[in-house]
């Protein structure tokens, strides 16, 4: 995953240095305190990629992989069909809703998030 | 597959129950209702649109009253933008990026149903602002605090616009989440990431964008709302608070969102140039790395939009916003380099892209004029202004969105859409779009304001208003003939095959529509364009 | 493609309609607004000259090179060389117009040492606050009945600008010139009159319901007038009649 990391490494280079130039360019502590916590996230991401994904070796990445070489490769689960994300969906338009004009909705939709993701949870298993 | 014969019912999407629809995690599925639920808000914020040029299209007009045209152009602006251009570019990306990588679904399908509803009920919320006292949120689609707080914007309205974008907001990041693990994770053997197509590559700059961006917009929606009910200060001037933090919060989202509304569509152009060319894509490496430039420089150049308050560093913001003109120009470049000594077919989904090309021009060139301060000063929140973002986004991102359907309509649904209604679309849309905003640029220099609902009878005023009213009636026609065409190829029997344009890319592989998990066979992959090198052995050589 | 020529037709009709005022921008009547006059015309002029290019590199291949046979033409992806220059002049053109946005930006946001005048401009919802400290003249306007601020000729008058509710700007489109108000920041910029007249002012920051009524007038006059009209103590009987606004 060499590009990914590249990707991620030159981003977060970026981003510490445009927040270094911003900062001395206009002394405003608001907006290099946005680019600052963007180059924290991206140095995280970077992060992650050099130390998590080093041993990765994916097919995707051999340029001369042929589809014989990946044969019997498990990709995953990949679900057809399940009604628990349109629920957590309507639960957290609940809540907002709540927030936004009915306080007591609030914690009906927070009951319906939850149950979502209990059997969403459930259904993983 | 090359026989075009009507799809078997298995895979007939159209002949699926809606019970299917509503609880798949298929990322076909997921796309489709992405794509069909935006188009529905274009009409809508269309339609609003419309209600705006009735308004302007004489001096002091009457059609509605002031607070009437405070909601209707919020209303447009935050449709237009967050529940159709953005979701769109989403829903195609979630359609084609597992197709393009040849992988059988997203990496997280239920995480992707989830960003889809969350959108659904996200559109609904802002909209049912409509239905309480006071009406829909009537600040602007950028709702600036003061303006916005709970003193003046006193109405559930405005609650309901936070609460709705909140929900496009965390729809947007996980959509962003999936997309990059996607592609860094399932492409097939063969697809390294040098060979992936061009719109995938801009889709994973956007999935950047979006997650440096959006959690700023989410802040301040947050920020809003504390202040509005929970006696927050934040942007109350005189109780230690600062209306200007507002507009960096919200500017650090909006810039790089303006972005992500049109690097989508530079993807869109990039695969559908090469094609009607029958040439591979002039400068791939150049276009990826433009991608992230534009990504990068684009989150250091938010108060561009502040360059008039006085109280930010107007020389960096300029500079930057210059920068971000050169791999713009480097994109242009290498479309022309595209066609150049090609072989051009003006197909529909050609001709929309070449409009896009020479409206975004015209747009860009607009912009990099306000990069400039001094001039800013006088064209900020201007005609001038309306007239360059109307030129990059409807002149760019909606033809780009034109461009994208009647090219992947055919293996979205499996019928081909009609090349003579739509060369009538592009004409209509083309001609209409420049009469209605070319003319915004004089209005903004003879000093009309935007955001008003009436001006004054000023010579030459009603004139050119009435130019863009009538320019925006042309356009009306162009969406009709638009959904004629749509609502007419359903009942057709014009199946497309699986390749009907000679595409590059893996998704032309496939039938159309793809079965349930995208592939029962892949090419080779040695080139970005895997399908084309399939077809064509002898043309096939990796270096040109 | 010819609906696009005939386009470009209409989009050329309505150019040289503009022709005659200078597309509709003002010469600027302010020191200040010949700098943004100037930067205005060096940016139109790249633009319009960076437009003809690509227009034209745009439309070249759509007639010389439209499909006329089956074969496939030459497939080359690169060419390090056009590569390079395409990227290395539009380099050299930002940094050009940086440059000039510099010199301009300069010149335009330059505050006098010592103003001659000084007024406080308030804004609020919908209408402008003019104050003249030092007199005791306070012009409140209302959207029914905009007020005038009055300038003197070539003299530098330094605005103070500020807001008492949520955010306006202070837009006069005869000066090329604009600045947000916005409670609790105090913003400074000067005006230097080079004409004689009357100028529109409007609210360029939405804020609300009558924003679109929330005008005001400027009316630069004489030196002599002007002095005549601060000791008058802000009667507008002490100023000469004034021509129909420009």
């Amino acid at each position: 995953m060499k590009v990914g990391r590249r990707l991620f490494v030159s981003s977060a280079s970026f981003g510490v240095a445009i927040a270094v130039v911003y900062w001395f360019s206009s002394r405003n502590l608001d907006g290099t305190f946005l680019l600052g916590l963007m180059a924290a996230a991206l140095t995280f991401a970077a992060g992650y990629m050099y130390v998590a994904e080093r041993e990765a070796r994916l097919i995707g990445d051999r340029g001369d992989a042929t589809n014989a070489d990946a044969a019997g490769e498990r990709l995953g689960t990949f679900t057809t069909g399940t009604p628990w994300p349109p629920t957590i969906a309507f639960g957290a338009f609940v809540v907002l809703l709540g927030l936004a004009i009915f306080p007591a909705l609030a914690y009906a939709g927070l009951a319906i998030v939850l149950f979502g993701l209990y059997r969403l949870g459930r259904e993983s298993r | 597959m090359t026989t075009a014969t009507a799809p078997s019912p298995r895979s007939d999407p159209a002949r699926r129950g809606i019970v299917e629809w509503l609880t798949s995690t298929d990322h076909k599925h997921v796309g489709t209702l992405y794509m069909c639920t935006s188009v529905f808000y274009f009409l809508v914020a269309g339609a609003l649109a419309m209600v705006i040029r009735a308004q302007l299209s004489q001096p002091e007009m009457t059609l509605v009253g002031p607070h009437q045209y405070n909601e209707v152009f919020t209303l447009h602006g935050t449709a237009m933008i967050f529940l159709f251009v953005v979701p769109f570019a989403l829903g195609l990306g979630n359609y084609l990026i597992p197709l393009q990588i040849g992988a059988p679904d997203m990496a997280f399908p239920r995480l992707n149903a989830v960003t889809y509803w969350l959108f659904f009920f996200g559109g609904l919320t802002v909209f049912s602002g409509v239905l309480v006292n006071g009406g829909a949120a009537a600040t602007g689609w950028t709702a600036f605090a003061p303006l916005s707080g709970i003193k003046i914007a006193t109405g559930g309205g405005q609650d309901l616009w936070i609460a709705g974008l909140l929900m496009t907001s965390v729809s947007g990041i996980f959509t962003a989440v999936n997309f990059i693990t996607t592609t860094f994770l399932y492409r097939a053997p063969g697809m390294t990431m040098w060979r992936l197509p061009i719109f995938t590559w801009e889709m994973i700059a956007t999935s950047l964008m979006i997650l440096m961006a959006f959690p700023s917009l989410a802040a301040v929606l947050a920020m809003l709302y504390i202040d509005r009910h929970l006696g927050g200060q934040f942007f109350q001037a005189g109780a230690g608070g600062n209306p200007i933090l507002y507009q960096h919060l919200f500017w650090f989202f909006g810039h790089p969102e303006v972005y992500i509304m049109i690097l989508p569509y530079f993807g869109v152009i990039s695969e559908i140039i090469p094609v009607f060319s029958r040439k591979p894509v002039f400068g791939y490496t150049g276009l990826v790395l433009s991608a992230f430039a534009i990504a990068g420089l684009s989150m250091g150049v938010w108060a561009h939009h502040m360059f008039t308050t006085g109280v930010v560093a107007n020389l960096f913001f300029s500079g930057v916003s210059f920068l971000i003109a050169v791999p713009t120009g480097i994109k242009f470049f290498n479309w022309i380099g595209t066609m150049w000594k090609g072989s051009i077919v003006f197909a529909t989904p050609m001709l929309f892209a070449i409009g896009f090309m020479l409206n975004f021009l015209i747009g860009g060139i607009s912009g990099v004029m306000v990069a400039s301060p001094p001039i800013d000063f006088n064209a900020e929140d201007s005609y001038f202004l309306v007239a360059h973002f109307h030129y990059v986004l409807g002149g760019g991102s909606l033809f780009a969105i034109f461009a994208a359907i009647y090219f992947w309509f055919p293996k979205v649904f499996g019928k081909m859409l009609s090349e003579r209604l739509g060369k009538w679309v592009f004409g209509l849309l083309f001609v209409g779009f420049n009469a209605t905003f070319f003319v915004m640029h004089f209005l903004g220099d003879m000093g009309m304001p935007r955001r008003v609902y009436t001006y004054a009878p000023l010579p030459g005023w009603g004139t050119l208003n009435l130019i863009a009213s009538v320019g925006a009636a042309i356009m009306a026609i162009g969406v009709l003939l638009f959904a004629y065409d749509v609502v007419t190829t359903f009942f057709s029997r014009r199946y497309a095959g699986a390749d009907p344009w000679g595409g590059y890319t893996l998704e032309w592989w496939t039938s159309s529509p793809p079965p349930e998990f995208n592939f029962t066979s892949l090419p080779p992959i040695r080139s970005e364009r895997p399908v084309f090198d399939a077809k064509h052995p002898e043309l096939a050589r990796p270096k040109g | 493609m010819r609906n696009g020529r005939i386009a470009l037709a209409v989009l050329a009709a309505l150019c040289s309609a503009g022709c005659g005022r200078t597309y509709g921008l003002p010469r600027g009547a302010t020191v200040q607004a010949q700098a943004m006059y100037q930067d205005w015309t060096i940016f139109f002029y790249a633009g319009l000259a960076v437009a003809a290019i690509v227009f034209t590199l745009i439309l070249v291949p759509l007639v010389v090179w439209r499909r006329r046979s089956e074969a496939y033409p030459p497939q080359f992806r690169r060419n390090n060389r056009w590569e390079f220059v395409y990227t290395g002049i539009p380099i050299l053109m930002v940094l050009a117009l940086f440059g000039v946005t510099y010199v301009e930006e300069a010149r335009v946001e330059r505050l006098a040492p010592h103003p001659a005048n000084v007024v406080d401009v308030i804004a609020f919802r919908w209408s402008w606050e003019f104050r003249y400290p030092g007199h005791p003249i306070a012009v409140v306007g209302t959207p029914q009945s905009p007020p005038a601020l009055i300038l003197p000729l070539g003299e530098t008058t330094r605005i103070h600008l500020t807001s008492r509710d949520v955010n306006h700007a202070f837009w006069i489109p005869g000066f090329l010139f604009k600045r947000d108000a916005i409670a609790g920041i105090d913003n400074y910029f000067d005006l230097q009159p080079t004409h004689l007249g009357f100028f529109r002012g409007k609210c360029a920051e939405f804020c609300g319901l009558d924003h679109a009524t929330m005008t005001f007038g400027v009316r630069v006059v004489t030196q002599n007038d002007y002095a005549r009209w601060l000791r008058s103590g802000g009667s507008s009987a002490a100023l000469s009649p004034v021509g129909g606004p420009s």
